[in-house]
C-alpha cells in the first residue's frame, strides 16, 4: 500500500473523546499557570533598562495585563470546554505571540503548551466532558490524526531530550548539579550535592527517556513505563528549579500518557494496515 | 491477485478539501518537529525549540561595568534582562545594551569562571 493511501486512511480513523478531554483540562489549567507566572517577565519587557531580543522587531509589546487578561480567559473557557474551539484558537493564539514576542519568553513548557494547545483544538477537543458537550451533546469520537501527532509530540520530547543529553556537561553531572534547587521548596541537602550521585542521575535520566520515547507505544511495556515516567517528572519536581515550571512541564507530559491507553490498538492497527483499520473504525459497532 | 471489490472501493476513496488539509497538517508539522530539533542538535547546547531540557550548563559569568569616573561596578544581570535563561546569548547583545542604559559606561566587563581572561567590550 502506498504513502499516499496510508495517509488517506489515517485521516479517517476516529478516536475515543475521553483522553483528549482530560489532557484539555489539564493543559487548560497548566496554560492558566503558565499565564501567571509570564506576567512578570512580560511586564519587565516594557522596562527600558531590561534588554530586548525580538525575533521579529516589528512584532509590538502590547500592555501585559491585556495579554494575561485573554489568555486567563481563554485557558479558562478551554478547560471547561465552552467554546472550545474559540478558546483553544485564542489560547494558542496568545501564547504564540508570547513565545514569538522575544527570546527570553521562551521555555520548552511554553513551547509545548503552544503546540498541545493547537492540536487539541483541530482534535475537537470539547467532544466530551465539556460546557460543548452538554450544550450541543457529546461526541464520543474525533479525528484521531491530531491524538496520534499528540503522542508523537511526546515522544519527540522524550526522544530528542535523551539525545540532547550525550554531552560531557550533562553526563559529568554539571547540568543537574546547576539545577538543583538551593531554597524554596524542599532545597536539596547539602550531602547529595555529591558529584558521582548527579553523574548516577544523569545516566538514569537519559535512559528514562529513551525508554519513555519507546515504550509508551508498547501495550506489554505501557503500565512500566508509566511508572517510569511518573518516577521521573516526581524526581525533577523534587530536585530541580525553577519548581512552578517543572511541574507545568510534569502535568502536561504525563497527561499525554492518557492518549496512549485509547485506540492504542487502533492505531497499532494503522501502522500495520490501515485500510482495514479505516474499514473497522468506520464500521458502525 | 485479484483485489475485493471493497478494497478497490477503499483505494479510490477521494480526497476531500478537509482530508487534504488534514494530510498537509499531519506531514508539515512531523517535518517540522523533526527538521527543527535536528538542527538544534548541531548547534550549541541547551538550544530553543529542540526539546534539550536541561542538556547543558553554560558556565557562570560575572559582569562588571567600568564608568568614566574610574569606579568600576558589578552588574547583576537579572536587573537588565527579562528573565535569565542558559539558552540566551546574553554575551552577545548585553554589552551594547548596558553601554547604552548605563550612564557613564566606559567598558562592560564579563569574567567567564571557564575562562581565566575578562572579557572587555568598550563602550562606543
Amino acid at each position: 500500500m502506498s504513502l499516499v493511501s496510508r495517509l488517506r486512511d489515517l485521516v479517517d480513523i476516529r478516536s475515543s473523546s475521553r483522553p483528549v478531554a482530560a489532557v484539555r483540562v489539564v493543559v487548560g489549567l497548566a496554560a492558566l499557570a503558565k499565564a501567571l507566572a509570564t506576567v512578570g517577565p512580560l511586564e519587565r519587557l516594557l522596562d527600558p533598562a531590561v534588554l530586548r531580543l525580538p525575533y521579529m522587531g516589528w512584532l509590538p509589546v502590547f500592555d501585559p495585563f491585556a495579554v494575561a487578561g485573554i489568555w486567563v480567559l481563554s485557558a479558562l473557557a478551554f478547560m471547561v470546554g465552552w467554546r472550545t474551539r474559540w478558546a483553544g484558537s485564542a489560547l494558542t493564539l496568545v501564547m504564540a505571540y508570547v513565545l514569538a514576542l522575544d527570546q527570553q519568553m521562551f521555555s520548552n513548557h511554553l513551547y509545548l503548551l503552544v503546540l498541545l494547545c493547537f492540536l487539541l483544538t483541530l482534535s475537537d477537543a470539547g467532544g466530551f466532558g465539556s460546557i460543548d458537550a452538554l450544550r450541543q451533546g457529546r461526541r464520543e469520537e474525533i479525528p484521531a490524526w491530531p491524538v496520534l501527532l499528540m503522542k508523537f509530540q511526546l515522544t519527540m520530547v522524550y526522544g530528542f531530550g535523551a539525545i540532547a543529553k550525550l554531552n560531557d556537561s550533562y553526563i559529568s553531572g554539571s547540568a543537574i548539579m546547576a539545577g538543583l534547587r538551593r531554597d524554596g521548596f524542599f532545597p536539596v541537602p547539602e550531602m547529595l550535592r555529591e558529584p558521582r550521585l548527579m553523574v548516577a542521575l544523569a545516566a538514569a535520566s537519559i535512559l528514562a527517556e529513551i525508554i519513555l520515547a519507546g515504550a509508551l507505544w508498547s501495550p506489554k511495556w505501557r503500565r512500566s513505563a508509566v511508572i517510569l515516567g511518573i518516577g521521573l517528572h516526581a524526581g525533577m519536581i523534587l530536585l530541580l528549579d525553577p519548581v512552578v515550571e517543572i511541574s507545568i512541564f510534569a502535568a502536561v507530559t504525563l497527561a499525554l500518557y492518557f492518549l496512549f491507553w485509547d485506540n492504542s490498538d487502533s492505531a497499532a492497527r494503522t501502522l500495520e494496515d490501515p485500510r482495514e483499520a479505516a474499514l473497522t473504525a468506520t464500521s458502525p459497532a | 491477485m485479484a483485489k475485493s471489490p471493497d478494497l478497490t472501493a477503499d483505494v479510490t476513496r477521494r480526497w476531500s478539501p478537509k482530508s487534504v488539509a488534514a494530510a498537509v497538517v499531519i506531514i508539515s508539522y512531523v517535518a517540522i518537529q523533526l527538521i527543527v530539533a535536528t538542527v538544534g542538535l548541531m548547534g550549541p547546547r541547551p538550544g530553543r525549540f529542540g526539546w534539550q531540557m536541561f542538556s547543558s550548563v553554560n558556565s557562570s559569568s560575572r559582569w562588571a561595568i567600568e564608568l568614566t569616573d574610574g569606579q568600576v561596578r558589578k552588574i547583576d544581570v537579572a536587573r537588565y534582562t527579562a528573565r535569565p535563561r542558559w539558552d540566551v546569548p546574553y554575551q552577545k547583545a548585553l554589552p551594547a545594551h548596558l553601554c547604552r542604559v548605563i550612564p557613564g559606561a566606559l567598558e562592560v566587563q564579563v569574567n567567564r569562571d571557564s575562562e581565566s581572561k575578562v572579557m572587555r567590550y568598550p563602550c562606543p
